[in-house]
Parts: C-alpha cells; sequence; structure tokens
C-alpha cells in the first residue's frame, strides 16, 4: 500500500489539525489521528467524503443517544445539553470531521470531476 | 360540461402551473405564502401572540411616525427613540389602514416573512443548482418551515434577518455575476434600508453566507475574478452607505440605550448554555426554548422539540442526509452548502460547554467580555441562516440524488419512495407549524384589550395641561388576567407623557435609576404617607395610575394590596376608576385579601398640589446629593424637597460649580445610595444585584449612570478581601437574591446565609474568598443554613430533615485540599497553621437537589473581620484630596450624612444589619439623628445603648418618638478620614449624621413659560430676577444645548434628573433649547431617502434597459 501524503495532503491535515483543534479543543485529538490515517491510504479527495460519511453516521448515534440520555425525565431544562456526555462526545467529533470533510473537499476540489464546471 | 372536460380542464390548469413554476416565481409565492398563512392563522387562531413591541401591531401608525423621531418625551421623562424599522412597521400599517385587525397584521406579517425565507431559498439555490426545481423546492420548505424557523419565528423582528438573508446573499452573488451588476448593488442597499436597526448584531450575522458564497464563487468556482469584485464593491459600497444612512445614524445616536439593553439582558454564558453540537446541528440550541422560571417552561409549547422521540429523530436525519449529501455527489457546490453547514454550526455552538469551552469558545467569551461592543453578536443563534441554507441545500441535494440513485436510473416508484420521504421529513420537521404549537400558549391576548383600559387612557389624555403620568407597578413585560401582550400595552396608546419603572428603559440612565427607585420606594413595606409627592412633584408628575389587573403572582411585582398605605397618602385624591370592582383584580392564588376583591382593575390618583406644569426655574438654593435616585426618599424624608430647592447630583458636577456651590452654604447630603450592582432582565420583571466591589464587574458589564470613580456605593471588606460566588453569573437565571449573597457566610450572624440554587448543578458550587494581606489559619468551622427558616442554626435545630450540603471541599492558596463532612448541618476541620491568600469552598455533594446554603464560614488562627461594609460615593472627596479649596469648602460646608438599612423586598433582609464607611474632611462634630423598628422603639428620654456604633464606639441615643425616632445624647467629634458606622441590633433602620440644620432662605420668584414644543425643540419665557436654573422638563441627556436671547448657555446640568440650564437675570427673556442629534438624524434621513431613490432609480432603469 503506497501512503498518498504529499505537499497538499499535509498542507490539508494541517488546516483541518487547527480547525478541529480550534473548534473542539483538546477532543480533536482523536479526529485528527483518524483522519491522519485515512488520509494518508486514501488521499484528501476521499478522505473528505469518508469523513462526511462518518459524520453522519456520528449524527445518527447522537440522535439516539439524544433520546437515550434523558437524566431530567422528559422536558426540556437549561442542563438539557451538558447532561449528555456521550450525546456530545458523538456530536462534537461529527462536528469535526465535518469540517475536516469541508477543508479537504475544498482543498481537493481540482480533483472534483464535477460536469460543466471548470476546475 | 362533461366530467370528462372538467378533468381535461383540470389537468391543462395543472400543466400550465407546473409549466409557469419552472419560468416563474409566482406560483411559488402563491404556494409558500397560502401555506404560511394557513399555518399562522391556524396556530391560536384569533389570538394576538406576544411578539416584538405592541405598538407595532396595535397602533402601527404611530409606530412608523416613531421611526423618524429622535426625542421622544412622551415615554419616562424622555429619550432618543433608537428604532429604525422601515419593513417591519411600514407594511404592518398598511394592513392597518385597510382595516385588519391586529391578530391578522401579525398573521400576515409572519406568513410574509416564512414565504419571503422559503421563495428566497429557492432564488439561492437555483441560481447554484438551476436543473433540480425539486431540490429548490426541497431547500425552501426545510429552510422555511424547519425546526429553525419554529422555534425562531417570534420575536418576529429578529426572524426578519433570517427571512431576508436568502435575498441578501442572492443579491451579493448578483453583484459579482450579473450582467446588470448596478442592479444587484441597488437592491442590497435597499435590502439594507429595508430591515434598518431592528437587530444590528443580526444583520453582521446576515454578512457571514455572504462573505462564505464570495468565497465560493473566487476561489472554488472561479467565476469571479478579484478585479470584478473589486468592481462590485466599488458599486456596492457608496449605495449601501447612503441608503443606511438613517440606521447608521440612529445607532450611533442611541448606543447608549442598545449599550443599556445588552448590560442588563443575557450573558455570554447563559446564551451559550445550551447550544451543543447536538443540538445545533439540528437546528435548535436557543437558551430561552430550554428556559424554567420557577420551574416552569418559559416556552412550553417548545417542549416537544427535546422530548418527543420522532421529531428528535427526524431533527437528526435531516443534517444526517445532508452530510451523505457530502458523501456521495461530485457536484462541487456541495462545497459551498458544506460549508455553510460547518461554518454556522461553528458559530452556533460558540461557547458551549461552558466548563471546557473549546479554544475558539474561550476566544469567543474572553471577546464578549474584553472587546467593547463584541457581546452584542452572544446570540450565536442569530448565525442560523448560514447553517440552514447548509442543511436545507445538501438535505435537498440529497433526496434529489436518492431519488435519481446512481447514474440517473430514475424510476417512479423509487422517485415516490424518496419523495413520500422527504416529504414525511419535513411534515414533522414542521411540527410546530401544523400542531398548534408555533406560538407561546401563555402569551396571548384572545379577547382584545379590555374597554376600560381604552377609557382610561382617553380619560388622561382628555386632561388639561402635559404634565405626566406614572403607572405603578412598573414592568417589562405584562401579563394582565385578561391576556399577556407581553410587552407593556400603555405606550400604545397614551399621549399623555408618562413614566414608568421598565427594566429596559425608555428613558435616560439618570432618570431611569429614579423611576426604578420610586417604584421600588412606592411597594416598600415602609411606606411612609407623604413622601411621595414632593419627588412626583419635580418630575412634572399629576397623576399615578395604578393597575390593579396583572397577575401580580407570575411577575414577582408587589401585589395590589401592597399598595394600601399609598391609597391612603393625603398627598394623592383618587379621582377616578375605570372597570368595576374585582374585575380582573382576583386571581385564582391564595391569600387573595377582601381589598384586592372590592378594587376596580384601575384606579387614578391625583396629587392633591400638582405640578403646575412641566419645566420650572427656580433661584433656590440647591441640594447637593451624592447618591442616586433612591436617595429622593432620604431629601423628601428630611423635608428637603418641600420648597423649591433643586437636586443636584454631585457626582457629575463640574468641581469648580460644585465647590462655589458648597461656598455659598448649601447643603451636601452624602447617601448609601446609587450602589454598584449588576441588573438582569430575564423575564417580566428585572433583578438587582448585590452591592458589588469597586471594580467587581460579574462577568458582565455594571450599569454605571454617572460614569465617573466613586460616584458608586460599593461593597468592602477588611484589608481589600472580596469574596464571590464563582457561578453566580450562570446561575442567576432566575435573578439575583441580594438576600442571599455569598458575604452573608461571613457576616458572623447565623440567621443569615449564601444560599445556591440548583438552575446549575449544585455539585461545584463555589465560593471563593480572596485575602490580599494573607490569613494565617489553622481550622475552617462551616454551619448550614436553612433558606426556609433562617432561625434553624442559630436556634441549634437539627438539620437531618432539610435538604443540605453532604460534603464540602476547601481549597487552599497553597495547594491544600480538605473535605468538611456537612451530614449534620455542621462540620469542621483542623489543620497545622498556615498562611493562605485565597480560599474556595465547593460544594461537593448535596443530599438533595434543592436549595442549600451556608449560615456561617468560621475562619479559625485569624482576627480579621471579613463582614461586608457599604463604602458610600466619595467623588467629592477624592477630589479634595488634590484641591486645596474644595478641601476648604468641604471643612466649613452643611454636610448630612444619610444610611438606611436595606430590608429588601424578600422576607429575609438584604442587611441584616447597618454597616456603613463614610468619609469627612476635616475635624467636624455631628449631631446624629435616626431610627429604629419593632420593640426598641419604645419612647423614653432615658440614654441607651441600642446598638449603634461608629468607629467602635458605642453612641448612646434617646429614642424620641412611637415611631422609633431617636436622636443622639451627645454631638459626635469625627476626624479627618474615614469612618464605619455599624447597627450591630437589626432594629437600627436608617441613621442621619448632621452638621446644622440651617434653614435655606426663601427664593425671589421666578417664573418660566413653555411657549413652544415640538419633537426635539423647546422654546420658553423666563422671568427672574436673579440667576436662576431652568429645569427643561425633559430627562437629563447631554446633546441637549440651550440658548438665551440668542446667547448660548453652558451645557446642560444635571438638575432633578433633568437637562437644566443657569439663566442669567432677566425681566423677560427667550430661551430655546434644541437636542442636537435631530438634526444629525434628520441630514441621515434624507442621505438614506436620496439613496432610497437613486437605488429604485438604478432598478427601473436597468430593467428597462435590459428590455431594449
Amino acid at each position: 500500500m503506497r501512503a498518498n501524503i504529499d505537499a497538499r495532503a499535509v498542507a490539508a491535515l494541517v488546516v483541518v489539525a487547527g480547525a478541529n483543534w480550534l473548534v473542539l479543543g483538546a477532543r480533536a485529538i482523536p479526529v485528527v489521528l483518524v483522519l491522519t490515517g485515512v488520509v494518508a491510504v486514501e488521499g484528501i479527495a476521499s478522505t473528505a467524503r469518508h469523513a462526511a460519511l462518518a459524520a453522519g453516521g456520528c449524527v445518527v448515534l447522537a440522535a439516539f443517544a439524544t433520546i437515550i440520555e434523558h437524566p431530567l425525565g422528559g422536558e426540556p431544562t437549561l442542563q438539557f445539553a451538558t447532561n449528555r456526555p456521550f450525546t456530545n462526545a458523538v456530536s462534537a467529533v461529527a462536528g469535526g470531521l465535518l469540517l475536516g470533510s469541508v477543508v479537504f473537499a475544498w482543498m481537493a476540489r481540482r480533483e472534483d470531476a464535477a460536469p460543466g464546471v471548470s476546475p | 360540461m362533461t366530467s370528462t372536460g372538467v378533468l381535461g380542464r383540470l389537468a391543462d390548469a395543472s400543466r400550465w402551473i407546473t409549466a409557469e413554476a419552472r419560468r416563474r416565481w409566482w406560483p411559488w409565492v402563491v404556494l409558500f405564502g397560502l401555506s404560511a398563512l394557513v399555518m399562522t392563522l391556524t396556530n391560536s387562531p384569533g389570538s394576538y401572540v406576544f411578539d416584538n413591541r405592541f405598538e407595532q401591531y396595535w397602533n402601527p401608525g404611530q409606530r412608523v411616525a416613531k421611526n423618524l423621531t429622535t426625542w421622544d418625551a412622551t415615554r419616562g421623562l424622555g429619550r432618543i427613540r433608537e428604532e429604525f424599522w422601515p419593513i417591519a412597521t411600514v407594511p404592518l400599517w398598511l394592513f392597518d389602514l385597510l382595516g385588519a385587525p391586529p391578530y391578522l397584521i401579525e398573521r400576515l406579517w409572519h406568513a410574509g416573512l416564512l414565504c419571503s425565507a422559503g421563495v428566497g431559498t429557492m432564488a439561492l439555490v437555483r441560481r447554484f443548482v438551476p436543473e433540480s426545481i425539486a431540490a429548490q423546492a426541497i431547500a425552501g420548505a426545510w429552510y422555511a418551515f424547519g425546526p429553525f424557523s419554529g422555534v425562531f419565528l417570534t420575536p418576529s423582528v429578529l426572524y426578519m434577518y433570517y427571512a431576508a438573508a436568502p435575498w441578501f446573499v442572492l443579491a451579493t452573488v448578483q453583484t459579482v455575476t450579473s450582467a446588470r451588476p448596478w442592479r444587484a448593488s441597488a437592491t442590497l442597499a435597499l435590502l439594507v434600508f429595508a430591515v434598518g436597526n431592528a437587530d444590528p448584531p443580526a444583520l453582521a450575522y446576515v454578512a457571514v453566507p455572504m462573505v462564505v458564497v464570495i468565497g465560493y464563487l473566487v476561489m472554488v468556482e472561479r467565476s469571479v475574478t478579484m478585479s470584478r469584485l473589486g468592481g462590485a464593491l466599488a458599486r456596492t459600497v457608496p449605495l449601501v452607505a447612503l441608503t443606511s444612512a438613517a440606521m447608521v445614524g440612529k445607532t450611533v445616536l442611541a448606543a447608549e440605550a442598545f449599550a443599556q439593553r445588552l448590560y442588563s439582558t443575557e450573558s455570554p454564558e447563559v446564551a451559550g448554555s445550551v447550544s451543543s453540537w447536538a443540538e445545533s446541528l439540528r437546528g435548535l440550541g436557543f437558551w430561552v426554548s430550554y428556559l424554567r422560571i420557577r420551574g416552569d417552561l418559559v416556552r412550553p409549547d417548545e417542549a416537544v422539540l427535546a422530548s418527543n422521540a420522532w421529531f428528535i429523530l427526524v431533527s437528526f436525519t435531516v443534517p444526517v442526509v445532508a452530510m451523505l449529501s457530502l458523501w456521495a455527489l461530485q457536484t462541487r457546490v456541495r462545497l459551498l452548502f458544506g460549508a455553510m453547514l460547518a461554518i454556522g454550526t461553528v458559530v452556533m455552538v460558540g461557547p458551549f460547554p461552558l466548563d471546557d469551552p473549546s479554544p475558539w469558545g474561550r476566544a469567543w467569551l474572553w471577546a464578549a467580555h474584553e472587546v467593547p461592543g463584541f457581546a452584542a453578536l452572544r446570540s450565536t443563534y442569530k448565525v442560523g441562516a448560514t447553517y440552514s441554507f447548509g442543511v436545507s441545500t445538501l438535505f435537498a441535494l440529497g433526496v434529489v440524488a436518492a431519488a435519481t440513485g446512481r447514474g440517473g436510473r430514475r424510476t417512479p416508484a423509487r422517485s415516490r419512495a424518496v419523495g413520500v420521504a422527504a416529504a414525511v421529513a419535513i411534515v414533522i420537521g414542521a411540527f410546530p407549524f401544523w400542531s398548534g404549537n408555533l406560538y407561546d400558549p401563555e402569551l396571548q391576548v384572545t379577547d382584545g384589550i379590555p374597554g376600560y383600559w381604552m377609557d382610561a387612557m382617553d380619560w388622561l389624555d382628555d386632561q388639561p395641561g402635559d404634565t405626566r403620568v406614572l403607572t405603578l407597578p412598573g414592568l417589562t413585560r405584562a401579563r394582565y388576567r385578561w391576556g399577556s401582550p407581553g410587552d407593556d400595552i400603555i405606550d400604545t396608546w397614551l399621549a399623555r407623557p408618562h413614566v414608568e419603572n421598565i427594566a429596559v428603559p425608555l428613558t435616560t440612565p439618570v432618570p431611569a435609576d429614579l423611576l426604578e427607585a420610586i417604584d421600588v420606594g412606592a411597594f416598600d413595606g415602609n411606606y411612609e404617607q407623604g413622601l411621595l409627592a414632593p419627588i412626583l412633584r419635580r418630575i412634572g408628575v399629576e397623576y399615578v395610575l395604578i393597575r390593579n389587573d396583572l397577575m401580580w403572582e407570575e411577575l414577582d411585582v408587589r401585589r395590589p394590596a401592597d399598595l394600601s398605605t399609598l391609597r391612603a397618602d393625603p398627598d394623592l385624591d383618587l379621582v377616578r376608576t375605570f372597570g368595576e370592582p374585582g374585575e380582573n383584580t382576583v386571581g385564582v392564588v391564595s391569600g387573595q385579601t377582601s381589598l384586592e376583591r372590592r378594587l376596580p382593575p384601575i384606579e387614578i390618583y391625583r396629587l392633591a398640589d400638582p405640578p403646575s406644569s412641566l419645566p420650572r426655574v427656580t433661584s433656590a438654593e440647591w441640594v447637593l446629593l451624592e447618591g442616586g435616585g433612591a436617595g429622593w426618599w432620604r431629601l423628601s424624608r428630611l423635608g428637603l424637597l418641600d420648597g423649591e430647592a433643586p437636586v443636584v447630583y454631585a457626582a457629575p458636577l463640574e468641581t469648580d460649580i460644585f465647590r462655589s456651590r458648597l461656598e455659598r452654604g448649601e447643603r451636601l447630603v452624602v447617601s448609601d445610595t446609587n450602589r454598584r450592582t449588576s441588573q438582569s432582565v430575564f423575564a417580566f420583571t428585572a433583578a438587582r444585584s448585590w452591592t458589588l466591589g469597586p471594580g467587581e464587574e460579574f462577568g458582565r458589564g455594571v450599569p454605571d449612570i454617572f460614569k465617573r470613580a466613586g460616584s458608586q456605593s460599593v461593597a468592602v471588606f477588611e484589608d481589600g478581601a472580596q469574596i464571590r460566588d464563582l457561578d453566580a453569573e450562570r446561575a442567576l437565571i432566575s435573578g439575583f437574591r441580594p438576600h442571599f449573597r455569598a458575604s452573608q457566610a461571613f457576616d458572623g450572624d447565623l440567621t443569615t446565609g449564601w444560599v445556591a440554587e440548583p438552575i446549575l448543578d449544585l455539585p461545584g458550587r463555589t465560593i471563593r474568598v480572596d485575602l490580599p494581606a494573607g490569613l494565617n489559619l489553622d481550622g475552617v468551622e462551616v454551619t448550614a443554613f436553612d433558606p426556609k427558616r433562617p432561625e434553624r442554626a442559630v436556634e441549634g435545630e437539627s438539620f437531618t430533615s432539610v435538604p443540605r450540603i453532604g460534603r464540602l471541599a476547601v481549597r487552599f492558596s497553597n495547594g491544600d485540599e480538605h473535605a468538611i463532612n456537612m451530614i449534620t448541618g455542621r462540620g469542621r476541620i483542623d489543620f497545622d497553621p498556615t498562611e493562605v491568600t485565597w480560599i474556595e469552598l465547593r460544594i461537593e455533594d448535596v443530599t438533595a437537589e434543592r436549595e442549600v446554603g451556608i449560615a456561617e464560614v468560621q475562619l479559625s488562627g485569624t482576627r480579621s473581620d471579613l463582614a461586608e461594609w457599604i463604602r458610600t460615593p466619595d467623588t467629592v472627596f477624592r477630589e479634595a484630596r488634590d484641591d486645596a479649596g474644595l478641601r476648604a469648602a468641604l471643612r466649613a460646608a452643611s454636610i448630612w450624612y444619610s444610611f438606611e438599612r436595606d430590608r429588601g423586598a424578600a422576607d429575609v433582609p438584604v442587611e441584616n444589619q447597618m454597616r456603613r464607611e463614610f468619609e469627612t474632611v476635616g475635624d467636624r462634630t455631628f449631631e446624629i439623628s435616626g431610627r429604629l423598628s419593632d420593640v426598641a422603639a419604645s419612647p423614653s428620654s432615658e440614654c441607651r445603648d441600642v446598638g449603634l456604633r461608629l468607629d467602635g464606639r458605642a453612641v448612646e441615643v434617646a429614642v424620641s418618638g412611637p415611631d422609633g425616632a431617636f436622636t443622639g445624647c451627645e454631638p459626635v467629634d469625627l476626624e479627618n478620614g474615614r469612618h464605619r458606622l455599624w447597627g450591630t441590633a437589626a432594629a437600627i433602620d436608617d441613621v442621619l449624621l448632621t452638621t446644622d440644620d440651617r434653614e435655606p432662605p426663601e427664593p425671589r420668584r421666578a417664573t418660566v413659560e413653555r411657549t413652544a414644543s415640538s419633537d426635539s425643540h423647546r422654546a420658553y419665557e423666563v422671568s427672574n430676577t436673579e440667576p436662576a436654573v431652568l429645569i427643561g422638563g425633559d430627562g437629563f441627556d447631554p446633546r441637549w444645548s440651550a440658548r438665551s436671547e440668542g446667547r448660548p448657555l453652558a451645557a446642560p446640568l444635571m438638575v432633578d434628573a433633568q437637562a437644566a440650564w443657569i439663566v442669567p437675570p432677566g425681566s423677560r427673556a427667550s430661551v430655546v433649547a434644541d437636542f442636537a442629534p435631530h438634526r444629525i438624524f434628520r441630514a441621515a434621513l434624507g442621505v438614506s431617502g436620496v439613496g432610497v431613490l437613486l437605488c429604485i432609480a438604478v432598478i427601473i432603469g436597468s430593467r428597462r434597459r435590459g428590455r431594449t
């Protein structure tokens, strides 16, 4: 297996890592590590798509977690969002992956084969 | 006609409409407009629901007119009107002219906004996905009727920016891509004009998708070059500058009013308390949706959004499909909408989670607190348009792609299945719209405004003169027993000037402070008859309107029965009542008094000796007041308002003027008023914090009406110590409770305490004590507090049956940490002597998620006093330190010191004992007097110790009357410097120190007549034989200026809380006063008018050229 890390991929990873750190802090570490691994194997264009798919998966988890993690007995309170550790964890990962997906897709925009639009 | 013929015609019509829908917009406008109208009309049918300002729907013509004014003298003592809302007022006024009732005007407006949101999004998506009508329609539907719209539709003046955002973005695109770029620039400029300044931060947030789309066009689509972008900016910026001149002008001129609103409403922390990734990704996270006041949801209609599993799943399904679109689609436009989704969500999340924010969230909070004006952006949900463009369009693209299948293998069955699934998702997402949950069921007016209210306002307007009406009680949002208009209704119809204590004041800060003090004092359980009228006369109030039909039990205002003493005040004559006795005055509440059952809903009292008119002129000696509005009650009690003496605040007065007035023998009254407090407005009324320390910010701006160091009474502790509840800012959702502040746990009094409410999780709540001088400790003892029974600790009763702290962690500055077991209600730790500079006490666990408290924390091994002292304002004393002339004047001046214990509005007093710190200049001798309450007030000429201490020495007094009045048995000598007065007994209510009791001379007669008055112009004829002060009748604003006989007068003084000028003697002089910003606004309005006409001409010209 050949690593797909080139200068553009490194630049994209740096931007993604920076953006993820900015919006997630230390919670970004696993997201960035996974994305780095995927980039190494697949390249940034594919990683953009995989990251979006994974983000969608995390949001699915967040949906069910929101229903299951319901410690307050139904109706909302201002602690509604704070008392949901799993929901918050997976949805934050979704946010990081979404950011990563958009950045990678932007960096790989010249590889896209969108019909009718010149690169 | 046969049935076949009818079906054929219907089929033809259907084909025609379908064809029209592919080429034209009108079918979509009709579809979205009718859908929106049906949904808004079928929610709370026939009822007006609370939305923005009541006046906007019930008297829209007046609202339009007020857009064009600057100084509005009818509300409060006057203030600049900050609003400029063209599109949110003019169409409503037109509906009103056509005879539409208020509720219908409201629904037409709401439907118009929803239609604008939906069709606008379709138009925007068409620019990027022209080939798919289905994608455009689905995106428009989710943008307009998705969860975000369901939650944010009201207040609609904020939603207006969301509804206009697609058009802003589309116009932006056209400025750089259209063949008729001037037309696009003109359209954008007209949009900026139309939305006005209803919410400037929301306009800033609308710029986010505009920047994103430009970035896409330049960097991804590459259809726009930098030179083209530069050209677009060169065309658009000047046009926007022209059309927005009026809006910008008003916003800048009324900046203080905007700032006042900013610091008194939600903090960035509150706004970010629920905006998690999960909630933001489904378009929710608006903190008010989750807010409870006294256990009840503020928006009960939105509970379903967080509690219904089906709704939760669907609300997450749409972002999931959006992300799958990013995965599956190849089209580059996914980058644009993916970026919008990502950026929008990041901004919406903001500082969440507050206990561990991301670097972005941390920077956001830092900027909100440190960068001037940035806090205006605290409500991050306002970026929702960016998020919604992303999620709606990606969802729509995903649905269309799914219907089409890979390789474009579209089959009818597949298309139908996907279409049905998408429709079901949209319908469930639009749950609030069709389920009757769109509007708050508790904030509605169903049966109109009672006739007695209209009669009362007509009657007041019919009375002669231009004096004011005071409304009691003051409110920010009104809930009456007949309905809940939300906003106050009096502004809407009463043309006569009227004053009221409103948490977001409709008057300038100094008069607003006075109005708040009047409201608080009128409802004080210890109200003394005869004190209110002298205050009201000074501000031109002739009538007092008491409303007894409020749902006071819901509003946190005092009940009608609490005004009984005021009603019997001989200075007030009941001149009219409106409504029948008991009509809307009795609720389903326990303890409704028989008095309230007999009260009419509206009572109007008239002052027995009313003011003749608003302006007055006097040459009487001034009363110089160190303090704020609450100080007026002291002046009234001391008889200083009985004559003509104008009240002049010392803090804003120039030193030279102040010194000369002292040298003339005029009296300085130093009071413990104008407390440094924070304010919060979350529900219907405002709440004031406890007195803060100097420089203490409490996580938000602290109002400072004089903006001068030393002008406020502040809380101080020995050796510069500070005691803070570290979570108080986040926990103040339901308002402040100054009687349960943190310093109450260090005052040596077991009947007072710090209480934590379970607004936040109780474990983790922390009190911190900073001890700059350091303390040597060898033990800490803590006693629990029962807020339901404050005497429990002092009487040694068991705590086992009450909620309490189970374990408390004590951390020291040296890193040591100890745990105190509080399960019995008392706990102690001992340790080796250690020097510390701070201590933190953190709740580790509680026996129940209910209110818990600490009565006392005793730090052993130290003799430091950690009790709170209130230091009186000292602007003049600070000035005197460097001004020998002022020092000399103060040494000889007539000075009174007036102190009063804050008994608060709750059952538990804010101050159980009076502790004051004040300053004197030179060695002075004072007579001392005051008042006791309770049993200590038995009259006796015998000198005795009632617990009054001055600089640690007991002051013996004789109680001279049944009202508890006392006088000192001997004068007290005080040396130059600071002094401390302490009422060790709770019975000492107020204390007065006086250097003399000289009666001021009778002033020479002076007269004034207001000969002309318009929006921002006044003309007076003044006659006075010696220099006099002309008090114009308008609340103080430094931008008022005056000329006498054509010669400019000095800058206005703050006299009786109004703008005033010293006028030279003369038998008859013409004085004119003008509010300077009016000219600026008129000029800006003219510029905007030219801009609007120019833009319209550009658009029409462009269209004609396009046709030819």
